[in-house]
C-alpha cells in the first residue's frame, strides 16, 4: 500500500466515521442485537457448566460484529451506488478496494457498540460474570476472532455486488454466519454432515481457541491450530476479496455500468 | 368492491413488498426461518438437552410466522410513504379500510410456507416423534397464528408508517416479540410487569397452543389459546387502521404528504 493510499484510507475512515457515530445510526447499531443476545444468555443459563456461559457471553459480541458487520460492511457498495459516489471512488486513483476497506475499518466502533451492549445484556440476563483462565492468550484469540468475522463479512462486499445481491439476501447471508461461525456453540455442536462448513470459516477456529484458553479444563494444544487455521484462512479470504474487488471494478469500467453488474 | 380489493391487495403486494422478487424470496421466506430454528435449537442443545432444543425450535418456529409479517408489512408501509405514493392514496376516495385490510392480506400465505420451511429445519437437527404430535391441531394453529400476526403486521406496519422508519419499527417491534412472548424465555419467568406484559402481547397464546399441539393435545384443548390469540391480533389490526387514520390526518393537518420530510 502506497503513501497516498493510506492517507485515503484515513481519509474514508474520517468521513465514514463521522457518518456511523451519528446518534440516532449509533443508537440503532448498538441496541439491535440486544434482544437475541439475551435470549442467548437464557438459554446459556440452563447449562450449569461455566464455559459455556462464558462462550455465549463473548459469541454475542461476535454475533453483534457480524450482523453490524455484514449489513454495513456488506452493503457498503451497494450504499455507495445509491448515493451516487460510486463514480466519484472510480474515476479517483484510490483502489475500489482501499475505499471500502477504510469503510470497514471506521465501522469497527459501531460494531463494538452493539457488541458491548449484547455483552451487558447477556450479564444481565444471566446475572453473572464470564470466566476467563487465561486472560492475554485469551484476549489474542478473541481479536483474532474478531478480525475475523470482519474480514468474513468483507467478502460479501464485492460478493453480493457480483451476484446481484439484492433486498433480502442480507437476512439470510446473516442467518448462515450465525449457525455456522460458532457464536452460541463451539463448531464441534454442529451436526456431522454440515460441521465441514464451520470449518472452512476463520471465526470458528479462532472462537475453538479463544474457548481453549478461557476454560480450566479447556485443551492448550487446540490454541495454535486454531490461530494457525484461522489467520491462515483469513489470508485466503481477504486475497479472494481483493481478487473480487478487481473484478467488479473490471465489470464497471468495461460495461459502464454503475449499477454494479 | 371485491374487484378493487383485489386490485388494492396486488399492487400493494406487488409494488411494496420487496423480498417479492424469487432471489430474495427464496433465502428469505424459504431458507432463513430453517437456518433461525437450527440456531436456536442447537444453541438449546449445547447448553442444556434434546427436550431444551426441542422446546427452543417449537418456540422459533411460532415466532418465525410473526417475523414475516412483521418484516413484510413494515417494509410494505415504509415504501408507500418514502416511495412518494402516500399523497396520491390520501388524495384519492378509496375506502381506507379497504385499503388497510389490502394491505395485509397477501401476505397471509407466507406465514404457514415459514413455519412449513422453519419446521423442516427443526426436523433436520432435532428430530420429534412424529406419531405423538397432534397434526391437525398444528395445522390449525399455524393457519390461525397467520390470521392474528397479519393483523400484528398491519400494527407494526402502520407505526412504521408513522416513524417514517422500517429499520428502527421492524427491529424494535420484532425484539419486543422474541423476547417477551414466550417463544424462548417463558413467560413465568419474566419479571412481574413484564409478565403482565406478555400476556397482552401476540405470540404469547399462541406459542402456548403449538408447543401443546407438538406435544399431542387435541384441538378443543388448545381452542382457548387460539381464541385469545386470535382476539389480540384482530384488536392489534384495529388499533394500526386507527393510527394509520391518525398519520393521514396529521400528514393533512401539518402539510407533510411530501417524501421524506419529519
Amino acid at each position: 500500500m502506497t503513501a497516498g493510499s493510506l492517507r485515503a484510507l484515513l481519509a474514508v475512515v474520517v468521513l465514514q466515521g463521522r457518518q456511523a457515530l451519528q446518534p440516532g445510526e449509533l443508537f440503532l447499531t448498538t441496541v439491535t442485537n440486544v434482544p437475541l443476545a439475551a435470549m442467548a444468555a437464557w438459554i446459556a443459563t440452563r447449562s450449569a457448566d461455566p464455559a459455556k456461559f462464558t462462550h455465549v457471553a463473548f459469541g454475542v459480541i461476535l454475533l453483534a460484529v457480524w450482523n453490524s458487520g455484514l449489513f454495513r460492511v456488506g452493503a457498503a457498495l451497494e450504499a455507495e451506488r445509491i448515493e451516487q459516489t460510486l463514480d466519484l471512488s472510480l474515476t479517483s486513483r484510490t483502489p475500489l478496494l482501499t475505499i471500502l476497506l477504510g469503510k470497514a475499518c471506521a465501522l469497527t466502533l459501531p460494531a463494538a457498540c452493539s457488541g458491548v451492549a449484547s455483552f451487558l445484556a447477556v450479564v444481565v440476563v444471566g446475572q453473572r460474570l464470564p470466566v476467563v483462565e487465561h486472560p492475554l492468550v485469551f484476549a489474542a484469540s478473541f481479536a483474532l476472532a474478531w478480525a475475523s468475522v470482519l474480514i468474513t463479512a468483507f467478502l460479501f462486499t464485492p460478493l453480493l455486488a457480483l451476484t446481484r445481491g439484492g433486498a433480502g439476501v442480507f437476512g439470510t447471508v446473516a442467518a448462515f454466519g450465525l449457525v455456522f461461525n460458532g457464536f452460541l456453540y463451539p463448531a464441534s455442536a454442529l451436526p456431522p454432515a454440515v460441521a465441514w462448513v464451520a470449518r472452512l470459516l476463520p471465526a470458528p477456529w479462532a472462537m475453538d481457541a479463544a474457548l481453549a484458553a478461557a476454560s480450566p479444563a479447556g485443551d492448550p494444544a487446540l490454541i495454535a491450530p486454531g490461530w494457525l487455521a484461522a489467520l491462515t484462512l483469513c489470508a485466503a479470504y481477504l486475497a479472494a476479496t481483493a481478487w473480487l474487488f478487481t473484478l467488479v471494478e473490471r465489470r464497471l469500467r468495461v460495461t459502464g455500468s454503475l449499477a454494479a453488474g | 368492491m371485491l374487484t378493487n380489493f383485489a386490485i388494492q391487495a396486488s399492487s400493494t403486494y406487488r409494488g411494496l413488498f420487496l423480498w417479492l422478487a424469487p432471489s430474495a424470496y427464496l433465502p428469505q421466506v424459504l431458507l432463513r426461518p430453517a437456518l433461525m430454528v437450527v440456531l436456536f435449537a442447537l444453541a438449546g442443545r449445547y447448553a442444556a438437552d434434546e427436550a431444551a432444543a426441542q422446546h427452543l425450535a417449537v418456540g422459533r418456529i411460532a415466532y418465525s410466522i410473526y417475523w414475516v409479517h412483521i418484516a413484510s408489512l413494515t417494509q410494505s408501509f415504509y415504501f408507500e410513504r418514502i416511495g412518494g405514493t402516500a399523497p396520491l392514496l390520501f388524495a384519492s376516495s378509496a375506502n381506507r379500510a379497504v385499503n388497510f385490510l389490502a394491505r395485509g392480506l397477501p401476505h397471509y400465505a407466507n406465514g404457514p410456507l415459514v413455519a412449513a420451511s422453519a419446521l423442516v429445519g427443526a426436523w433436520l437437527v432435532t428430530p420429534f416423534d412424529a406419531v405423538a404430535v397432534g397434526w391437525p391441531a398444528v395445522v390449525v394453529t399455524v393457519l390461525v397464528l397467520s390470521a392474528a400476526s397479519v393483523g400484528f403486521g398491519l400494527c407494526a406496519g402502520a407505526i412504521a408508517f408513522a416513524v417514517r422508519s422500517y429499520q428502527s419499527a421492524y427491529q424494535a417491534i420484532a425484539g419486543l416479540v422474541l423476547a417477551l412472548t414466550g417463544s424462548v424465555i417463558p413467560v413465568d419467568a419474566l419479571p412481574g410487569p413484564l409478565a403482565v406484559l406478555a400476556t397482552a402481547l401476540p405470540l404469547t397464546h399462541g406459542v402456548g397452543a403449538l408447543r401443546a399441539a407438538f406435544e399431542g393435545a387435541p384441538l378443543p384443548d388448545i381452542a382457548p389459546l387460539l381464541a385469545a390469540e386470535l382476539a389480540i391480533g384482530v384488536a392489534y389490526g384495529l388499533a394500526g387502521y386507527a393510527l394509520f387514520r391518525w398519520v393521514e390526518a396529521a400528514a393533512r393537518r401539518s402539510g407533510t404528504l411530501d417524501r421524506a420530510a419529519a
